[in-house]
C-alpha cells in the first residue's frame, strides 16, 4: 500500500534521516523507533505533505495491485502529538466534530465511546477531563470510521496499562479489517509488527 | 459515497464546530462588539457634542470603528486550529481547504461582524447620522465587515504564530478600498444620489475577494509548514 525507497530530509542543513526504506502492505504495523528529535514526528508529517521538502521516493498505490501506484496520499488518518481535542467541547462534540466521525450517528458514538471507557462523560467540557481521558477520545477517533492507513504520533503517551492494552486489542481488531498502522514511539510496543529504529538505522 | 456531499458536510461540521467554540468564549464576540462601542463614543467626547459636526463625520466614524473592531477580532482566527492539530487535519483531508478557511472565515463575521453592524445601529442615534441613510450603512457594512474578515483572515494566517500588531499592519493599507468604497456609498446616500453603482463594486470585490482571498490566506498558512 505504501513503499518508501531512500527518503532523506534535511532541515536547516543538518541531516536528519537518511537511507530510510519501508514497505507498509495491508493490515501491515510498523513501527518506528527513535530518541527525542530522531525525526519521527518528521517521517509521518512528510508522507502526509506536511514538510514538502525532502529527497526519495514515496509511493502510494490504493488498489489492490501494488502495481498502480499513486502520488497522493489517499484514505489516511493521522493523529499528531497534539491531539486536536478542543477544551470547550464535549467529548462527544470532540468525537461528532472530527475527520472520522462527522457522518457518524448518535449511537455510532455511543458504541465508541463504550469501547474506548468513556462513556461515563460524554456530556462533559474536555477541559474537565484528564490527559489519558482525552486520549481516549482521540482512540474514539480512529474506530469511528475505517482507514486503509493510520499515521499515529506516539499514541501510547499518557495512557494507563488498561488504555495500553485497549489500543493494542484494538489495533489487532483493525489490523483483521485491512487497516495498516504506522506508529513512532520511543520504546517497541508489544504489537505485532516490522520495527525500524531511527537512532541506529539498524533494521530488525 | 458523493464527493460533493463530503464537501459540504465538511464545511458544515467546520461552521457548527466554530459556532459552538465562538458561543462557549464569549469573549471572541463581546470584545470587538465593546472596542467598537467604545472608540465610536470617543469621538462626541473628543470633539464635543455640536449636532451639526457629529452628523457629518458620524457615517466616516462608524466605518473606521468598524475596520478596526473587526480586524482585532480576526487576529487570532487560525492560531487555536494552529496549534492543537486541528489545521493538519484540514491539510490531510482530501477536501478543498479554502472551502474550510471559507467556513471558518464565514463564521466569524457572523460571530463578530454582525453584532457590530447592530452596534452601529445603535450608535448611529447618538451621532445624529442623518436618518434617510440608515439603510445605506447597513448595507454597506454588511459587504465591508465581511471583506474585512476575508482580508483579516488572510493577515492572520500570515502573522500566524508572531506578534498579533503585525497582522493589522499587514492588513490595514488593503482595507483602503474598502473604505473609499463605503464612505463613497455613505457620502452618495446623504446628498440623496443613486449609490448602487458603488454597492455593486463592492459586491464585486467580495465576489473576487471570497475565493482569492480564501486561496491566498490557504498559501499563507501553508508558508509554516516550511
Amino acid at each position: 500500500m505504501l513503499k518508501v525507497v531512500n527518503l532523506e530530509c534535511h532541515r536547516s542543513d543538518e541531516v536528519i534521516f537518511k537511507d530510510l526504506n519501508f514497505k507498509i502492505d495491508r493490515g501491515d504495523n510498523l513501527e518506528i523507533i527513535g530518541s527525542n528529535g530522531s525525526g519521527k514526528t518528521t517521517v509521518l508529517r512528510l508522507l502526509l505533505g506536511l514538510i514538502p521538502s525532502f529527497s526519495g521516493e514515496i509511493h502510494w498505490s490504493t488498489s489492490q495491485d501494488s502495481s498502480k501506484s499513486e502520488e497522493n496520499y489517499t484514505s489516511c488518518f493521522y493523529q499528531g502529538h497534539q491531539i486536536g481535542i478542543k477544551p470547550l467541547l464535549t467529548a462527544y462534540e470532540n468525537l461528532k466534530f472530527s475527520t472520522s466521525g462527522f457522518n457518524s450517528s448518535d449511537d455510532e458514538i455511543a458504541l465508541v465511546a463504550k469501547r474506548v471507557g468513556i462513556e461515563g462523560f460524554l456530556n462533559r467540557r474536555s477541559s474537565d477531563l484528564s490527559a489519558g481521558q482525552k486520549k481516549r477520545i482521540a482512540i474514539g477517533r480512529w474506530l469511528l470510521k475505517d482507514f486503509n492507513l493510520y499515521l499515529l504520533d506516539e499514541p501510547f503517551t499518557a495512557l494507563d496499562d488498561k488504555g495500553v492494552k485497549l489500543i493494542e486489542d484494538i489495533i489487532a481488531e483493525m489490523n483483521s479489517r485491512g487497516s495498516s498502522f504506522l506508529i513512532t514511539g520511543h520504546r517497541p510496543s508489544r504489537l505485532k509488527s516490522h520495527k525500524i529504529y531511527l537512532d541506529q538505522k539498524n533494521e530488525r | 459515497m458523493n464527493d460533493r456531499n463530503n464537501t459540504l458536510d465538511w464545511f458544515m461540521l467546520v461552521m457548527r464546530r466554530d459556532l459552538i467554540l465562538s458561543f462557549r468564549r464569549s469573549a471572541t464576540y463581546l470584545t470587538p462588539l465593546i472596542f467598537f462601542l467604545i472608540v465610536v463614543t470617543f469621538f462626541p467626547l473628543a470633539l464635543g457634542p455640536s449636532q451639526s459636526l457629529l452628523s457629518s463625520l458620524a457615517a466616516g466614524i462608524i466605518w473606521i470603528s468598524a475596520l478596526l473592531s473587526s480586524l482585532l477580532a480576526v487576529e487570532g482566527i487560525f492560531s487555536e486550529d494552529y496549534q492543537d492539530g486541528t489545521m493538519d487535519q484540514y491539510f490531510i483531508s482530501t477536501e478543498p481547504v479554502f472551502v474550510l478557511i471559507f467556513a471558518k472565515v464565514l463564521c466569524h463575521w457572523l460571530v463578530c461582524g454582525a453584532p457590530i453592524i447592530l452596534a452601529s445601529i445603535i450608535s448611529s442615534l447618538f451621532l445624529y447620522l442623518p436618518s434617510g441613510v440608515l439603510f445605506a450603512l447597513i448595507e454597506s457594512l454588511l459587504m465591508g465587515t465581511f471583506f474585512m474578515s476575508l482580508l483579516g483572515a488572510l493577515g492572520a494566517a500570515l502573522a500566524l504564530g508572531r506578534s498579533a500588531i503585525l497582522s493589522a499592519i499587514i492588513v490595514l493599507p488593503f482595507s483602503i478600498p474598502t473604505l473609499l468604497m463605503g464612505t463613497a456609498i455613505m457620502t452618495a446616500a446623504i446628498n440623496q444620489q443613486d449609490y448602487s453603482g458603488f454597492l455593486s463594486i463592492m459586491g464585486a470585490m467580495l465576489a473576487i475577494g471570497i475565493p482569492g482571498l480564501c486561496l491566498l490566506t490557504v498559501e499563507a498558512i501553508k508558508l509554516n509548514y516550511e
